[in-house]
């Protein structure tokens, strides 16, 4: 895409700037009828007007730049107070527009690199390109162009080269022509910035969006949104921000092009590929490779960011005392772990937060100073964080807060982002994640504001979708996972994969991020970089998980990020500790086509008990065989295979569900996320290097989740115990532990006998 | 004191830049996207591609229609009532994967598929010269003219994929690029079309840039005889009916004979896909 660069020049005051649709930001500065008109039809009489243009005029490089160039030419020049001549002023425009213009050769800008490309490969001194699309489409111009009442003073800069603009109609909004087709066009334009409300969008997508077969026809309603303040437009693909401080100089790295970032995705160089660009006109210009699925961010594309949503005024303060909160909770039926998880949560939501901790070197610092005294207030913000977001979110202030604080100041669009509050939910498998946020939800909701769940997974997506329909019946509930139809709705909650929050900037108060720890998400530092920006200023993020990544675990050891434990599941029975099976690996299994006796015993057991067996493998290629040898081991019951090339996998996860299938192989596809009432579990290579603690947490968790059958069994068979075993066996003890601790568990001697023998420890 | 800040930063790039040296040593198949070793490849073998995805191209070998180099007998070339091409060759038949890698380059973006479809091109382009010559004896092209697509659409989508494929075959041939075309209205999406939509939408879709053209014609004086019929390849990524192609051929055929009445002219299609 193409945009201009301007200055608008008055008495005493210069400012630069760049635009999309030239003659709406001529009409702007230049034509008060349209203005007052147009400030007038937004409602925003009160936002200040501006001078009247008397003595204003505009200087304009008159051929359209690539957009990432002309942002970084408006912003290299002057803006203040600084009192210069017109003619100054112009000729810092051409020398701004072409240090940009310098910087690339001839056959780059123009022959595309082609010419070259050719002639050098086969050595030819003949012309080898004839033609070229590009050329023809940009612009011959050369010089300043200037609009605006004629000045004696401006018309003397005119002379040399620089000419009186004519080439953009800057009348074609005059509204003593056509009143009403400016106020149209205004009324557009707040209709797409209110539409685009916490989004963050490309041209394609928001086109998409608005429902306009290209985006041709909304650059107008776009830039004049832009100058009303109601969305701010930018580059796709910007410069990265360089690290600061006494050890880096950015000189240092003269010379070089500055590294640039996707700006949606936070991809840096190593995702980005330079191809020659039709929409520039360059040889080199850079699109992510990162988010490629989603949509292509270029070098020169436009990045469309809506304000976020303002909510309104709060009147009523959220639940402190314990009566309130206990009311607050009542309906949703939660366990006590459930109420006291949930209970902790909304407290920190609602401002409470517990004391953080500065990591030990910081402490150590004689030179550091020191935070706010300790003990003074219980609001301290973790470490590393901007103190900006240490008030309470607006949608849940704690009444005890004076009504001065209340009243509400307009918030500004991160500019550079603070990472919003986290609060991590670590709660064991089973545990009932998904009612525990339900209050969570409410509570957003009741002040007015949005939430969104996120899960790296579209299966689990398409299973809450219901589960929150009938929570919320009257809320709008938008579902959004790759080629979903409500793509470009939006309502109070949204349900989302965590690839679709790249469409989202500071659009929700509460974010709920499921499964932190699973596939795609995790170690996915573009999706990190989506999670942090869809959370409002203020707002809050909630990561759930039943096993926080190492790095989680540290931080919230440290107190450095606050959290809540629910340690044992919603129907109050331990978790089923693994028993280890001491059994050959899978491999030699299918080569001898037999299993051993005591692997053949403890299935038979499950069984005859009635469970639906899960048996996890490492490998997509063992799940057929073995399926084969267990159909021969037990022919009266239905053994299947599937995985994640399996195309029928839900098909066969329904009919796992409903018993129609009773032994299930699979790998590591379905460690979480399926809930089957009666299940037992066993992990064969247990000892593989493909499965962590995590993953054998997770599968472990499969067991048991019933209030009908809580001592589900769960082996890891493999010939050797290794640390990840030992590890998953002490962190389910360890929960197991607390949660008797906590006195979250029932009475002994309502659980079964079995249980003792299984869980004692 | 040292800036903590800065040096955990630096620290944490250190390592991240060190993980993606040694991730880039190990492949990954532009496809899709799987991580493959140099497999033994054999004479089929495609650098860049794993060798599942090696298999699935689906090569046209062997030719039903001498025009349009169907790989079945072809109802569109006998209705067709004038022809202004001689033949067309498309390197492989446009099934469920090239669909899909098609759609990967054109609609999402993926332009490291370039490359790799270029030379599908470029081995197309080897079996016609090689056909050719048979017949013939030693012939050359003397330029490759891409399918123009709309100003519209090249803004849109960033590249015309006609444009990047041609470059691949001049560069392997060493033939110059002419751009002589131009497409003159910006028309739906030719998928969206019935056959007899599509023949009469692309009538009028194409005309001869002639300044290029003329520019060329100098330069080609200068160089050869004009006693040897000028060969031309026009090039396109997908032939369907071949009313595109043919309406391309017509639109360039006239706007040479503008300017050089007794011009003999002889034009070939190349395209990625035939359908």
């Amino acid at each position: 895409m193409l945009a201009y660069v301007y200055v608008v020049v008055e008495e005493n005051v210069t400012r630069s700037g760049w635009t999309i649709a030239p003659e709406i930001d001529l009409a702007w500065w230049l034509d008060d009828t349209f203005r007052k008109a147009t400030v007038h039809a937004a409602g925003q009489e009160r936002a200040s007007m501006g001078q009247p243009s008397a003595g204003r005029f505009v200087l304009m490089w008159d051929e359209p730049l690539p957009l990432d160039e002309a942002i970084e030419a408006a912003a290299s020049l002057v803006q203040g107070n600084d009192r210069l001549k017109s003619e100054e002023i112009a000729g810092k425009l051409a020398a701004s527009v072409q240090a940009k213009k310098l910087k690339q050769t001839d056959s780059e800008r123009n022959g595309r690199g082609l010419g070259k490309l050719i002639g050098t490969a086969r050595g030819a001194a003949v012309p080898m390109v004839f033609g070229n699309p590009s050329v023809q489409r940009l612009g011959t111009g050369q010089a300043v162009a200037w609009y605006g009442e004629a000045s004696r003073e401006a018309e003397s800069c005119l002379l040399d080269g620089r000419h009186k603009g004519k080439s953009i109609d800057w009348r074609k909004y005059a509204p003593a022509q056509s009143y009403e087709q400016a106020v149209r066009l205004v009324n557009r334009a707040c209709m797409i910035a209110v539409k685009l409300q916490g989004r963050g969008l490309l041209e394609g997508e928001a086109a998409a969006m608005l429902g306009e077969p290209d985006l041709a026809t909304v650059l107008e309603a776009l830039q004049l949104a832009a100058l009303l303040g109601q969305l701010r437009l930018d580059r796709a693909v910007a410069p990265a921000p360089q690290p600061t401080g006494r050890w880096f100089s950015p000189t240092g790295r003269r010379g070089k092009a500055r590294a640039l970032r996707c700006e949606r995705c936070g991809s840096g160089e190593p995702q980005l590929l330079r191809t020659a660009c039709a929409a520039c006109g360059r040889a080199a210009c850079a699109y992510c490779e990162a988010c490629l699925t989603m949509g292509r961010t270029r070098q020169c594309g436009l990045l469309i960011l809506g304000m976020p949503q303002q909510l309104p005024v709060a009147t009523h303060g959220a639940v402190a005392t314990s009566a309130s909160m206990a009311a607050t909770l009542a309906p949703w039926k939660l366990s006590p772990a459930q109420a006291a998880a949930a209970e902790a949560a909304l407290r920190f939501i609602a401002g409470e937060r517990p004391q953080t901790r500065p990591p030990a070197w910081a402490r150590l610092l004689p030179l550091r100073r020191s935070p706010a005294p300790r003990g003074t207030a219980s609001v301290v913000p973790a470490q590393g964080r901007s103190s900006t977001t240490d008030a309470a979110p607006r949608w849940l202030r704690l009444p005890s807060l004076p009504p001065s604080e209340r009243s509400d100041h307009r918030q500004p669009l991160r500019t550079s982002p603070t990472p919003p509050l986290r609060f991590l939910l670590w709660a064991v498998t089973g545990a009932g994640k998904t009612e525990m946020i339900f209050p969570l939800i409410a509570a957003a909701l009741a002040s007015g504001g949005r939430a969104l769940i996120a899960t790296p997974r579209r299966d689990v997506v398409l299973e809450l979708d219901p589960r929150i329909r009938r929570a919320f019946p009257n809320e709008t509930v938008v579902t959004l996972y790759g080629g979903s139809e409500q793509r470009w709705e939006s309502g109070g909650i949204t349900i989302s994969t965590t690839h679709q929050l790249l469409r989202f900037r500071e659009a929700f108060e509460l974010v709920v991020i499921d499964e932190i720890d699973a596939f795609p998400y995790h170690n996915d530092e573009m999706l990190s970089f989506a999670a942090e920006r869809v959370c409002k200023q203020g707002g809050v993020t909630v990561l759930l998980s039943a096993t926080p990544p190492a790095q989680l675990r540290s931080e919230a050891k440290r107190g450095q990020l606050p959290y809540v434990q629910v340690p044992v599941r919603f129907h109050r029975h331990p978790l089923p500790v693994p028993r280890l099976l001491n059994c050959m690996p899978v491999k030699q299994l299918i080569q001898r086509r037999k299993a051993p006796l005591h692997l053949i015993r403890a299935l038979r057991e499950s069984i005859d008990r009635g469970a639906q067996l899960f048996v996890f493998v490492q490998q997509i290629k063992h799940v057929d065989p073995l399926v084969e040898q267990l159909r021969r081991a037990f022919p009266r019951i239905t053994v299947e295979g599937t995985s994640s090339k399996d195309e029928a996998r839900t098909e066969k996860v329904r009919r796992f569900r409903s018993c129609e299938i009773r032994l299930l192989v699979t790998t590591t596809i379905l460690e979480r996320g399926v809930t089957v009432p009666r299940s037992d579990v066993f992990i064969l290579d247990a000892d593989g290097r493909l499965f962590d603690d995590a993953s054998l947490i997770q599968m472990a968790g499969r067991a048991g989740r019933s209030k009908d059958d809580p001592a589900g069994r769960v082996y890891f068979c493999s010939p050797s115990r290794n640390q990840a075993q030992q590890s998953a066996v002490r962190q389910i003890k360890a929960m197991n532990r607390l949660a008797g601790k906590r006195g979250y568990l029932m009475e002994r001697t309502d659980r079964s006998t079995r249980f003792r023998r299984q869980g004692g420890h | 004191m040292p800036s903590w800040n800065a040096m955990r930063l630096m620290l944490g790039q250190a390592i991240s830049a060190t993980a993606a040296w040694l991730a880039s040593s190990a492949a990954a198949c532009i496809v899709c996207g799987r991580a493959h070793g140099s497999h033994g490849g054999g004479q089929r073998a495609i650098t860049g591609l794993c060798s599942s995805c090696t298999n699935a191209i689906p090569w046209i070998t062997r030719i039903r229609c001498a025009i349009c180099g169907r790989p079945e007998a072809c109802p569109d070339c006998m209705r067709r009532d004038v022809t202004f091409f001689t033949a067309s060759r498309s390197a492989v038949r446009y099934d469920e994967t090239i669909r899909e890698w098609l759609a990967q380059y054109k609609y999402r973006g993926n332009e490291r598929l370039a490359p790799l479809l270029g030379r599908f091109l470029c081995s197309a382009y080897d079996r016609l010269i090689r056909e050719l010559r048979q017949t013939y004896g030693d012939i050359r092209f003397e330029a490759v003219i891409p399918v123009p697509v709309s100003a519209e659409r090249r803004m849109e989508r960033g590249f015309n994929q006609a444009e990047q494929l041609s470059a691949s075959v001049a560069v392997h041939a060493g033939l110059p690029l002419v751009h002589g075309l131009v497409r003159v209205r910006h028309s739906g999406k030719q998928s969206y079309k019935s056959r007899i939509d599509r023949i009469q939408d692309t009538k009028t879709l194409f005309a001869g840039e002639a300044s290029v053209l003329e520019q060329f014609l100098r330069y080609r004086l200068s160089c050869t005889s004009s006693s040897i019929p000028l060969r031309l390849l026009l090039v396109d990524d997908i032939y369907t009916t071949g009313s595109t192609v043919n309406a391309c051929a017509e639109a360039v055929t006239t706007a040479l004979r503008r300017i050089e009445p007794s011009l003999s002219l002889e034009l070939y299609v190349l395209t990625l896909a035939r359908s």
